[in-house]
C-alpha cells in the first residue's frame, strides 16, 4: 500500500509539472468564460444554457486531460525506459499500475476542483442561481473521466500511446452509444447477432449513465440512489479495467 | 537600421493585405452565406444519437444559431426557410427547451406559414412540458382554432392547458365552454372536468376543477356531482 501511495504522489507530481495540463486547464477557463456568455446570447434560458455549457467545458476538458495525459503517462516511463529503475525496486507491477493511476486521477480530481471553482464563481458572478443538483453532475462527470483514465492505462499496457488515445476514444465514443447497441438488440431478428449485441451491450458502458447534465440543468427529476448506483457502476468498471490492465502488464516482456 | 524598417514595413504590408482581404470575406460572406451555411443542418431524425451526450448543448448552441439566424432575415427578407428545420432538431435533441416551443407556437404559423410544423413541434412540447407550461398547449389549441377552424380541437387543447401548474385556470376553462358550446357540444367541458379530476393527483388542480365543476353544474344542472362532493372551494 506504501509503494502504491509513493507511486502515486509521484505520479501526482510528475502530472502537475505537464506542460499540456496547464494548456488544457487555460484552454477550459477562456472556453469557460466564453462559454458563459453565450447565455446573455440565447436571450431566453440564460441560466439554464449557461450552467450547461460550463458542465460540457468541463466534460470537454475532463476528456482532453484523459486521453492525453492518461496515455502518455505509462508509454513515455516504457519508451524512456524509467520503468525499469522502478520495478528493479520492491514495487510490483500492480502496486505500479495502480499507484500511476490513482496519481493521475488525483492530477484530473484537482484539474475539475479548480474548473468547477471557476465556474461557480463565475455563475455567481453573473447573478444565476444554481441547483445542489449541478454538484451531483460534477461527481458522475469526475467518476466518468475517471473510467477513461483506467480504460487509457488498459490500452497503454499494450499498445503504443497513439493507439492507445485512439483506442481511448473509441471507448468513449462506444460507450456513449451504447443505447444505439440496445435498439440494435431490439430490431435484430437473427439470434445470433441479437446475442452478439447484447454481449456486446454489456461489455461496454454505457456512459450516458454518468452524463445528468440535462436533468441538472432542466431540473428534472433525478431517481433516487441514481448517483449512488451510476458511482458504484463506474467505479465497478473502474475495477475491471484495472484488473485487466494489470494482468497484461504482468505478462509483458519489458 | 535598414533591415528593421523592412521587417516593419513588412509587417504593415501583411497586415493591411489582411485588412483589405477581411473586408472583401465580409462582404463576400454575406447574407447569402449565412443562409447556405444552415443547409449543413442534419435530418432531424439523425440528430439524437450524433452528440455523445452532448445533445443538450447543442440544442442550446443551435438556438443561439436560431435566434441570430431569425433576427437577421427578420431585419432583412423576411425568408425563414430553415426556421422549422432548426426549432425541430433543438426540440428533438432537448425537449424540455421551452423557449423554442414558444417560436413554434407563436412565429412558425405566421410567419414561416407553416402551422403544421408548429403543431407538430407542439405536440412534442406538450409530451415533456404538457404539465410546467400551459402555453404549450394554449398555442396548439390557438393553431386549431385559427388555421383549421377547429373549435372542439382547440377547446380540447385549452382544457389540457388549464391542468399545467400555474395555468391561468379560470381563463382558459371559459374560453373552452365557449368553444365547445360554439362547437355544438356544451357538455364536453364538463365530460373532460369530470374526467381530469378523477385522473390527477395534484390537490391543487383537484380542488381547483372541483369548484369548476360545481360551478359548471350550478349553471347547466346537468350531472349530479357526487364525486366531488366536499371539495372545492365554491
Amino acid at each position: 500500500m506504501n509503494t502504491v501511495r509513493m507511486v502515486a504522489v509521484n505520479t501526482f507530481m510528475e502530472t502537475i509539472r505537464n506542460k499540456v495540463l496547464y494548456n488544457i486547464l487555460l484552454v477550459a477557463a477562456v472556453a469557460l468564460l466564453l462559454s458563459l456568455s453565450f447565455g446573455d446570447l440565447s436571450v431566453f434560458s440564460r441560466a439554464q444554457v449557461m450552467v450547461d455549457f460550463g458542465l460540457a467545458t468541463m466534460s470537454l476538458t475532463g476528456l482532453l486531460l484523459a486521453v492525453f495525459i492518461g496515455v502518455g503517462l505509462l508509454g513515455v516511463e516504457l519508451s524512456t525506459r524509467t520503468v525499469y529503475g522502478v520495478l528493479s525496486r520492491p514495487v510490483s507491477r500492480a502496486d505500479f499500475l495502480v499507484g500511476k493511476y490513482c496519481g493521475l486521477c488525483a492530477t484530473l480530481l484537482l484539474n475539475f476542483v479548480l474548473i468547477a471553482t471557476l465556474f461557480f464563481v463565475s455563475v455567481c458572478l453573473m447573478g444565476v442561481t444554481t441547483r445542489i443538483e449541478v454538484l451531483y453532475a460534477v461527481l458522475l462527470l469526475s467518476v466518468e473521466m475517471a473510467l477513461v483514465v483506467a480504460a487509457s492505462m488498459f490500452f497503454s499496457t499494450f499498445t503504443t500511446p497513439t493507439l492507445a488515445a485512439i483506442f481511448t476514444i473509441g471507448f468513449y465514443v462506444a460507450g456513449h452509444l451504447n443505447d444505439l447497441v440496445n435498439i440494435g438488440v431490439e430490431q435484430q431478428r437473427n439470434p445470433v447477432w441479437r446475442t452478439l449485441l447484447q454481449v456486446l451491450s454489456y461489455l461496454l458502458p454505457n456512459l450516458e449513465y454518468f452524463n445528468i447534465r440535462t436533468r441538472v440543468v432542466y431540473g428534472l427529476a433525478i431517481p433516487d440512489r441514481f448517483v449512488m448506483e451510476a458511482t458504484t457502476y463506474g467505479m465497478l468498471y473502474i475495477a475491471l479495467l484495472m484488473l485487466l490492465a494489470i494482468a497484461v502488464f504482468d505478462r509483458k516482456d519489458l | 537600421m535598414l533591415r528593421g524598417v523592412v521587417k516593419i514595413g513588412a509587417v504593415v504590408i501583411v497586415l493591411s493585405a489582411i485588412a483589405v482581404l477581411q473586408g472583401d470575406l465580409r462582404r463576400l460572406t454575406g447574407q447569402h452565406w449565412q443562409r447556405e451555411s444552415m443547409t449543413y443542418l442534419p435530418a432531424a431524425e439523425q440528430t439524437e444519437h450524433l452528440f455523445l451526450g452532448f445533445q443538450t448543448t447543442v440544442a442550446h448552441y443551435l438556438w443561439i444559431r436560431t435566434i441570430l439566424y431569425f433576427g437577421g432575415h427578420y431585419l432583412t427578407d423576411g425568408n425563414y426557410t430553415w426556421l422549422v428545420d432548426m426549432l425541430d432538431i433543438i426540440t428533438r435533441l432537448c425537449p424540455w427547451f421551452y423557449p423554442a416551443y414558444e417560436f413554434a407556437g407563436l412565429i412558425v404559423p405566421d410567419l414561416c406559414n407553416n402551422p403544421e410544423a408548429a403543431r407538430i413541434i407542439l405536440e412534442r412540447g406538450i409530451t415533456h412540458l404538457g404539465m410546467e407550461k400551459w402555453n404549450v398547449a394554449f398555442y396548439s389549441g390557438m393553431i386549431h382554432f385559427k388555421y383549421y377552424d377547429d373549435r372542439k380541437t382547440a377547446a380540447n387543447y385549452f382544457l389540457r392547458a388549464a391542468l399545467a401548474n400555474g395555468a391561468p385556470r379560470e381563463k382558459l376553462l371559459s374560453m373552452a365552454k365557449m368553444f365547445h358550446a360554439q362547437a355544438g357540444i356544451a357538455g364536453e367541458t364538463l365530460r373532460f372536468l369530470l374526467f381530469a379530476y378523477e385522473a390527477s393527483d395534484n390537490p391543487d388542480v383537484r380542488r381547483h376543477l372541483a369548484a369548476e365543476i360545481k360551478k359548471y353544474g350550478r349553471e347547466n344542472i346537468v350531472f349530479p356531482l357526487k364525486t366531488v362532493a366536499g371539495e372545492g372551494g365554491e
